[in-house]
């Protein structure tokens, strides 16, 4: 379990994460979304150790992981940079790898190279993006670490080799259960992985819920656009579509049977909401500005 | 296998190649060097200690940086904790050190007996003359001076990787002290031979030391909790 209690980052006047209060159940995939700048990279960096908090606190099975041999030991943290020294090929980082982490698989590992179709005798700085980011994939999913965050790990990554990434990691979790964070702008392309979805959004928490209620929260009404009008008063409206006189209002908030059946009667149709929606409508400057961000459980 | 200690033999690992072909290097270059010199002239000063004694300095100093900028983390990443870094890096730049020393005076008596053995007379009183009685006077007479500059390389690195380019450049002061004590105080005559100047080698060699501790701990001091941010331009 990670527990984050009024947790504060800042880099001098600017403050990344905002008395960020959070707890993380162990043993699921999270997806973790957030705009440019809300303050993604600073919480995982926290999560990893790789930096101090400001102010708060942060748990990980009841322990502050900070320069703590035995979290840090069990969490791997890949960011679209690659922490590997650029200049040794594929070959030596994995080598290396392999010295340092107890839970390496090597096996696992050559089959990754493999599937990304990298070659272990290049160096890394002369890999291309997206092959920079597979090598990141392989060293994120063979350590089988518990803890387990990737940062944008697909940028540069062509459609087949995120799927294959995609399909790997579903595997690999199903296999051996751990604690997958993923951070990703490509929501819809992920969505399905996630088993709970976590946004922040200015360094604060927006939401926290499973991934399937937060795809339920959000419901599309479409009809003549008087019978939306009147069907929608009083609730959230995320976003409005208008055409000529019919309106497709996207609506946050779960309808019941009853609210379903009378807008059905109303000639109104209902349709499902993505996450990317929802995210772009919770996180989006005038949603963020209108209303308080609701940060829930 | 503690961390600490895997950190250390990790980077002796790293490094063994380069080593290996930095010596190589060293080895050859300083062989036709000597060659040249005993064909057109009297080999008065030892080419070895001037060259690859120096280098070997220089070339540790090098590593402290890299010891910073690179494998800090590198290390970090694979799950290690910043202390277990600082206490394996600690080790393996005593080993490094103790290494390169022992391969700068031992290159200097090889070179020494090449020497002779090309000659049919006495080496010119100039040479700076290895006896089994000197070796190791000048084993720690060299130790100093390349513990100093690998802490030297590593405490500016950390300088500029904990508070950045303006603050770091201030740094570069306190962090060269240790390589100017031990140039100073411990330094190498023009024939290269070792030196002891201004005061006598126990308290030459203790103040190059102490310089070199105080390095290492600002050095501690300034990596024992510094955030791991992204590399530049990346």
């Amino acid at each position: 379990m990670i527990s984050l209690r009024n947790l504060t980052v800042r880099y001098g006047d600017t403050v990344a994460i905002d008395d960020l209060s959070l707890d993380l159940p162990a043993d699921k995939i999270y997806g973790l979304l957030g705009r440019n700048g809300s303050g993604k990279t600073s919480l995982l960096s926290v999560l990893a150790s790789y930096r101090k908090a400001s102010a708060g606190s942060i748990t990980v099975d009841g322990a502050d992981p900070f320069e703590n041999a035995e979290i840090m030991r069990q969490t791997t943290f890949i960011r679209d940079c690659l922490d590997v020294v650029q200049t040794g090929t594929v070959a030596k980082v994995l080598d290396f790898t392999a010295r340092m982490r107890h839970g390496w698989d090597a096996d696992y590992a050559a089959r990754l190279l493999d599937m990304f179709e990298l070659d272990p005798r290049k160096r890394v700085a002369s890999l291309s993006r997206g092959q920079r980011s597979s090598l990141g994939v392989v060293l994120g999913l063979a350590a089988r670490s518990p803890l387990t965050i990737l940062d944008e790990v697909y940028l540069g990554m062509d459609a087949a080799a995120r799927t294959a990434f995609y399909r790997e990691l579903l595997a690999d979790y199903l296999d051996r259960p751990r604690t997958i964070i993923l951070s990703t702008h490509l929501i819809e392309e992920v969505a399905n992985l996630f088993e709970r979805v976590v946004i922040i959004d200015r360094g604060r928490l927006v939401l926290h819920e499973e991934a399937d209620e937060l795809k339920a929260r959000g419901v599309a009404v479409t009809g003549p656009a008087e019978a939306v009008d009147a069907f929608v008063a009083g609730r959230t409206v995320l976003s409005d579509r208008r055409l000529g006189g019919v309106r497709e209002a996207t609506l946050y908030g779960r309808l019941d049977a009853q609210e379903a059946r009378r807008a059905e009667a109303s000639g109104l149709a209902l349709g499902p909401v993505g996450i990317q929606d929802l995210f772009v409508h919770l996180t989006s400057g005038a949603n963020a500005g209108s209303r308080p961000l609701e940060a829930l459980r | 296998m503690t961390e600490s200690r895997l950190v250390a033999t990790s980077l002796l690992w790293i490094y063994r190649p380069v080593g290996l072909w930095f010596w190589s290097l060293m080895i050859f270059g300083v062989a036709i060097g000597v060659g040249v010199i005993v064909t057109v002239t009297e080999p008065r000063f030892s080419l070895w200690l001037l060259v690859a004694g120096s280098a070997a300095k220089y070339w540790l100093s090098v590593v402290g940086v890299l010891l910073v900028s690179t494998h800090l983390r590198q290390f970090v990443a694979t799950g290690v904790t910043r202390r277990a870094f600082l206490a394996g890096s600690a080790v393996f730049g005593l080993a490094a050190a103790w290494l390169f020393t022992l391969i700068v005076t031992t290159g200097h008596g090889i070179e020494q007996s090449l020497l002779t053995l090309t000659r049919h007379g006495p080496l010119p009183a100039d040479y700076p003359l290895l006896s089994a009685g000197s070796a190791a006077s000048e084993f720690f007479h060299v130790l100093p001076g390349e513990l100093a500059f690998l802490v030297s390389g590593a405490a500016i690195a950390a300088g500029f990787y904990r508070f950045g380019p303006l603050p770091g450049l201030l740094l570069i002061l306190p962090g060269l002290v240790p390589a100017l004590v031990a140039e100073l105080l411990l330094g190498r005559g023009q024939h290269g031979e070792p030196l002891t100047r201004f005061l006598p080698f126990g308290l030459a060699l203790t103040l190059s030391l102490l310089a070199t501790a105080l390095a290492a701990a600002m050095y501690q001091r300034k990596l024992r909790d510094v955030a791991i941010p992204r590399p530049a331009g990346q």
